[in-house]
């Protein structure tokens, strides 16, 4: 009996209708925010870290910059880096210009044949520089080496320790 | 309650996050841009814009979307794809000097192909994610994106869709093609340190990599070999066969200076190149004369030409040679060409050579310099100097002796090599040099480009119907994809069924021949058609009947399509 009371307020009460409205709209927002967390972890947050590990053989090695490469915002002339600019720099390029299939595992696909997540590696990186007369020049990359040619950094062996 | 409505922000904010794009309405594959970016950033940063060059967005996150969406329907039109191909994308702080970065997310290698689909071209051997999709005819991997995409949310990228950026500016409609270039396929996926092929395995776009010098394809090279080529400049060329046969639509001839006449003089010589004026092209041939200007205070010599040329009479219909230095070239060249000459020979004032700078829209005669001493002896043999001007066609810029257009491949490693680019010698430029040059189009294909028909090459066929069967070996490239079969405007209410050979059912009856055109022969020709289709199984006796009373004009009562046949 009960149940068809109810049964007659959900089919008589507009407010009724508006709060079930409501509540299949959180539902359906719940759902899609789990869906982006979800693709965040398979494609980007966990790429991310992936690559952090990956680039760990860079790591020991100092760098300093032989050109300028920044333009300072507040002078508007350019500069080299900072150690923490280049810092920052060093570990992006590390981080997408990787062409190393190392660690990399493929896996059996339904019906046969094989996949590999790349983990982010194998990535065209675009880099610019600055020219002497303020303007831009870029090229894109892929690997580390040609990065930091471009850039005119170089590493850094009298400052390199642990070998 | 203060936890459920930070919750319920949280998963709106989310929601804002996951702006999908469907790139379709016009084109021919769908392409999704999803949007990585958290609420207030990136795609979703909410400061104010003012609408530029064809983009509506009223703030730099929907100016940025705009962009990311034009650039992928620009791709989109221009490769046939049944399946979603997905690219997720995010503008995060890179720092000063990375602009973004692209690639494919996973590979794939020896998949099986589902219905008409060709499957791999090639067994053992690594394709891009979208690519292997298409020709498997179905989603290889339904929880990965296909391509990655990352761009710097520091840098002042021009979000207009037309083209007209400043100067310095960089197009991110063009910075965008080009990686999306690479991540549906554009790439190789060979350890630049060792050499060595993925997992083992060469991938689609090595197979079409070869080294004229020690004559192997990559995919036929040892490691050492492969990481020899990577730095064998001018080698190591594309061989597929949809850029090779463009390339002449695209790339212009090797320009040539040669004397015909003394022929003491005669033969091809060194030049430098203007950065201003048409290239040379069509065969210009012409008598040398020195172009000759009053002494004053535009340059004290009569044969600099910074001045308007005295001798008009004599230069008009020729080829003006003028000396180097005191004015600009350009200044140098209007004032040849306000006198009527058919292009400028400019002597070098000193030792070498080098190529001409500076601009004058105006200027629409071409320019070459020569050395100091080719100029001398030349200047020397006038009147007696007859000049030809051209590039020659039969050598391409960009190509090799065999027309086949040059990979990247700079010794030692520089910047932009890795063999995933076309050679920046290439001219006119290319899409997929390493570096963006500014007089790109946003044209993929040829006359303007070569990169769709790379996308060919390795493998993304043309096909309208998206029916998995590439157009040139389908029965009918734009079938006839009704649910069921119609007979001369008559619907017989039977399963419109694929066949093996890429045809309908009702392709094949559009397609019976009928010489008489009478519809008694039609009948003859359908009823065969139709005992045919119903010895292999495909449609029943019922079915058969169906259809032939469409043909007479009696529309079929059943409305229950059968599912017999296939």
């Amino acid at each position: 009996m009960k149940k068809k009371k109810v049964s007659s307020r959900l089919k008589s009460d507009g407010r009724f209708n508006g709060r079930l409205v409501l509540l299949m709209l959180v539902a359906a927002v719940v759902l899609v925010g789990l869906y982006v967390v979800s693709e965040q972890s398979d494609s980007g947050k966990v790429f991310s870290q992936r690559n952090n590990a990956a680039s760990s053989k860079q790591k020991g090695k100092k760098y300093r910059a032989t050109r300028n490469l920044i333009i300072d915002q507040v002078t508007g002339e350019q500069r080299k880096p900072t150690e923490a600019e280049l810092t920052q720099l060093i570990s992006t390029i590390e981080n997408l210009a990787n062409t190393s299939s190392e660690g990399l595992q493929e896996y059996p696909l339904d019906g046969g044949g094989y996949g590999m997540d790349l983990q982010g590696r194998f990535q065209g990186v675009f880099l610019s520089r600055p020219r002497s007369d303020g303007s831009l020049e870029v090229k894109c990359v892929f690997t580390f080496e040609e990065g930091i040619e471009f850039l005119g950094i170089v590493e850094d062996t009298a400052a390199t320790s642990g070998r | 309650m203060k936890d459920i409505s930070r919750t319920i922000s949280v998963f709106l904010a989310s929601l804002l996050c996951l702006i999908v794009f469907a790139v379709a309405a016009e084109a021919r594959a769908t392409i999704q841009i999803i949007n990585l970016d958290g609420a207030g950033e990136g795609f979703n940063d909410l400061t104010p814009a003012v609408p530029i060059g064809g983009n509506p967005g009223t703030t730099l996150g929907e100016q940025r979307l705009f962009a990311f969406n034009y650039a992928a329907s620009l791709w989109a039109r221009q490769l046939d794809s049944g399946l979603v191909i997905r690219i997720q994308a995010a503008f995060n702080p890179l720092g000063s000097n990375v602009l973004g970065s692209a690639g494919t997310v996973q590979i794939f290698r020896d998949f099986t192909p589902t219905g008409l689909y060709p499957g791999p071209e090639f067994p053992a051997t690594w394709y891009g994610g979208a690519i292997a999709d298409k020709r498997a005819g179905r989603d290889l991997n339904q929880t990965s994106n296909d391509i990655n995409t990352q761009f710097n949310s520091d840098f002042n990228f021009y979000l207009g869709v037309d083209r007209n950026f400043g100067t310095g500016q960089y197009d991110l409609v063009t910075v965008l093609l080009h990686e999306l270039g690479h991540g549906l396929g554009f790439q190789n996926f060979v350890s630049r340190t060792t050499g060595a092929n993925n997992g083992g395995f060469t991938d689609i776009y090595s197979r079409y990599i070869f080294d004229n010098v020690v004559g192997l394809y990559w995919d036929q090279m040892t490691d050492q070999q492969r990481l020899d080529s990577f730095v064998r400049t001018g080698s190591v060329v594309w061989t597929g066969a949809n850029v090779t046969a463009n390339a002449p639509r695209v790339l212009s001839g090797s320009p040539e200076v040669r004397v015909l006449d003394p022929p003491n003089l005669s033969g091809l010589y060194q030049f430098g190149t203007a950065q201003f004026g048409p290239p040379l092209g069509p065969l210009i041939t012409g008598t040398l004369v020195a172009g000759l200007d009053p002494s004053d205070g535009n340059g004290p010599s009569t044969t600099d030409g910074c001045s308007p040329l005295t001798n008009a009479s004599q230069v008009a219909g020729k080829i003006a040679i003028i000396d180097r230095g005191t004015c600009s070239f350009v200044i140098k060249v209007k004032n040849a060409q306000d006198a009527g000459a058919i292009a400028v020979v400019i002597q070098n004032n000193t030792t070498g050579l080098l190529n001409m700078g500076g601009v004058d829209p105006s200027i629409n005669i071409p320019s070459v310099l020569i050395s100091q001493a080719d100029g001398g002896a030349w200047r020397a043999a006038i009147p007696n100097v007859v000049i030809q001007l051209r590039a020659d066609q039969t050598q391409l810029l960009g190509t090799d002796a065999l027309g086949r257009v040059r990979l990247f491949a700079p010794d030692p490693i520089q910047q932009g090599s890795s063999i995933s680019h076309f050679d920046s010698v290439a001219t006119k430029n290319l899409l997929m040099e390493p570096s963006i040059n500014f007089d790109l189009t946003h044209n993929l294909r040829a006359p303007d480009d070569l990169t769709v028909e790379l996308m060919r090459d390795i493998g993304w066929f043309v096909d309208s119907d998206l029916d998995g069967i590439e157009n040139k070996l389908d029965c009918a490239p734009r079938s006839d994809l009704r649910q069921t079969v119609f007979v001369k405007g008559v619907n017989s209410s039977v399963t419109n069924q694929m066949l093996s050979n890429g045809c309908t059912i009702s392709d094949r009856i559009l397609k019976l021949p009928n010489r008489t055109g009478t519809q008694s022969e039609f009948i003859r020709r359908l009823t065969q058609l139709l005992d045919q289709l119903v010895s292999q199984g495909v449609i029943n006796s019922s079915q058969r009947t169906a259809i032939l009373n469409a043909a007479n004009g009696s529309p079929s009562v059943s409305s229950q399509p059968s599912r017999q046949g296939k």
